[in-house]
């Protein structure tokens, strides 16, 4: 499948991830039967990380919706037999993606207070690891020094960490009901999707 | 191999990117990443994306080394503002403190919170705008609408036009669409509202519930309509709402996938609806003809098509000039 390299890496952080809230939103709103929103985001970041170049993409949000729509497009061409259910919710979600992004400062906006709040909201062994190798600057082995654990807890830390920080950003959600929230998430099965008029 | 659920990938990925940000990988390490990732094009997705969470955070050091996140712990909602304030400052000394240039703050809070933004449509554009909160708007042809959203309430002004509203929910601040001097207020739910020239304005609901008001008119009172309504708002007289089905609302809002759909309705509506799809006219001279029926599902920006079609239905005849179609016997 290929590598991401910390160049792709930082161009998806600038450029993608501030949108999938806004992607899931339109997904979760399309409710496409049979799909898992999911399982569209994560096919989406590969479709768009394996990519060889992406510095021809003048309006990120708008390829991130449509890279989307096409995985949601071949999909259903897969299928042999397609309910009419969803060929109208394919139809509901249209060729048209949403138009270009003249709000970035605004999706920027709040970016260091919500990722400032995103760290407060970790686990206080996994936000002094995260501090101390992210902001810190320090090795794997002067955290596990400076925090008395093994290299291997920081690591397990820092996995956590960033499987929260995922959570996070992703749902974009506010981060301010975070803990509640994001435990109410975790148990239920993430938008269920409903057979329109059913 | 069994298909993981998408958390247990994102975990999985997470694991992955946490160990290579650790240092080098060996060999076996790496040829086991190799195997995970093509396992599976999600996984490949997931890993992506946690890299790109790591890159993310890398921002954080702009707080410095000083950052306690502690700071950060009590904000909780948005019209604190004092608290925002000290907040933003705190956040502000650390970047410079990092020495980072950034222009994440060049965007002022109070500049944000009365900002307008408009979009609008030529005729036979539609096009999808996704808002801030989760919300998206449709807009049909030849529309306009602006934007303002405030801490308060999600603001939006229908100027001209229709358009169809999927409301994020979110109880403590209402969504509020303006048309023409009547307001159209939702939590979270899905509605269309449409202003034409010379014609009452209209509001068609396909989820949830609304509240219609119209305060200029005297005893005006609040009108609430439901799913599967719609109402009519004359300028001179009170709101009337009208039950439709479930599928004359899809019927109706077809136009999102730019089509027009017809039941009966006469071939003199049906050229006054694609006129404002189009700047070709449709003419009809004969007063009998423009009575005809049509039904049927048409694409909207194809007047010609469309006039070829009923000709060839009715035994017509269609001809085509430069700005105009003529349907004639």
């Amino acid at each position: 499948m290929g590598w991401v390299s910390d160049d792709r890496a930082a161009w998806l952080a600038s450029h993608i991830l501030p949108h999938e809230p806004a992607l899931r939103a339109w997904l979760r709103h399309k409710r496409v039967v049979d799909l898992d929103v999911d399982d569209i985001v994560q096919e989406t970041y590969a479709r768009i990380a394996a990519l060889d170049i992406v510095s021809n993409i003048r309006e990120p949000k708008r390829y991130l919706f449509q890279t989307a729509y096409s995985i949601i497009a071949a999909h259903f061409r897969r299928l042999r037999v397609v309910s009419i259910s969803a060929t109208a919710d394919l139809d509901q979600l249209s060729l048209m993606a949403p138009e270009a992004s003249p709000e970035q400062e605004l999706i920027y906006r709040d970016e260091l207070r919500e990722l400032g709040a995103a760290l407060a909201s970790l686990p206080s062994a996994c936000r002094q690891a995260f501090t101390l190798r992210r902001i810190s600057g320090l090795s794997q082995r002067e955290t596990a020094q400076e925090m008395h654990i093994s290299e291997k807890t920081v690591e397990k830390y820092m996995a956590k960490s960033v499987h929260l920080l995922m959570e996070t950003f992703g749902r974009g959600g506010k981060v301010t009901s975070h803990a509640s929230r994001k435990q109410k998430e975790l148990i239920a099965p993430y938008d269920k999707t409903e057979e329109p008029g059913g | 191999m069994t298909r993981l659920k998408s958390r247990e990938v994102d975990r999985q990925a997470a694991e992955w990117a946490a160990k290579v940000d650790s240092g080098p990988l060996s060999p076996d390490q790496q040829a086991s990443l190799d195997g995970w990732l093509e396992a599976d094009i999600r996984h490949f997705g997931a890993f992506a994306k946690a890299r790109a969470v790591l890159a993310f955070a890398d921002r954080a050091k702009a707080f410095g080394p000083s950052f306690d996140a502690a700071s950060f712990e009590p904000f909780v909602q948005p019209n604190a503002s004092t608290r925002w304030m000290s907040r933003r400052r705190f956040a502000l000394s650390g970047a410079i403190a990092a020495g980072v240039a950034t222009t994440i703050f060049a965007v002022p809070q109070a500049w944000r919170a009365f900002h307008v933004r408009s979009y609008e449509t030529r005729i036979g554009e539609t096009r999808i705008v996704p808002l801030d909160d989760g919300s998206i708007v449709t807009l049909n042809t030849d529309s306009r609408m602006e934007v303002k959203y405030t801490e308060e309430k999600r603001g939006i002004t229908l100027v001209k036009g229709e358009a169809l509203f999927d409301v994020a929910k979110n109880k403590l601040r209402p969504f509020i669409v303006d048309a023409a001097g009547a307001t159209v207020r939702a939590v979270g739910t899905s509605f269309s509202v449409t202003l034409l020239p010379n014609r009452p304005i209209q509001v068609l609901v396909r989820e949830g519930e609304v509240e219609i008001k119209r305060p200029e008119i005297l005893g005006g009172a609040p009108v609430r309509l439901s799913a599967n309504s719609r109402a009519v708002a004359p300028p001179d007289a009170p709101i009337e709402t009208i039950p439709v089905t479930r599928v004359e609302v899809s019927r109706e809002l077809l136009w999102r996938v730019g089509r027009l759909s017809f039941e009966g309705e006469t071939l003199e509506s049906a050229a006054a609806t694609f006129a404002r799809y189009s700047s070709i006219r449709i003419e009809i001279d004969d007063p009998v003809l423009a009575k005809e029926t049509v039904t049927g599902v048409f694409v909207s920006n194809d007047p010609i098509g469309f006039s070829k079609a009923v000709a060839l239905s009715l035994g017509l005849r269609a001809d085509v000039n430069d700005d105009a179609v003529k349907i004639s016997r």
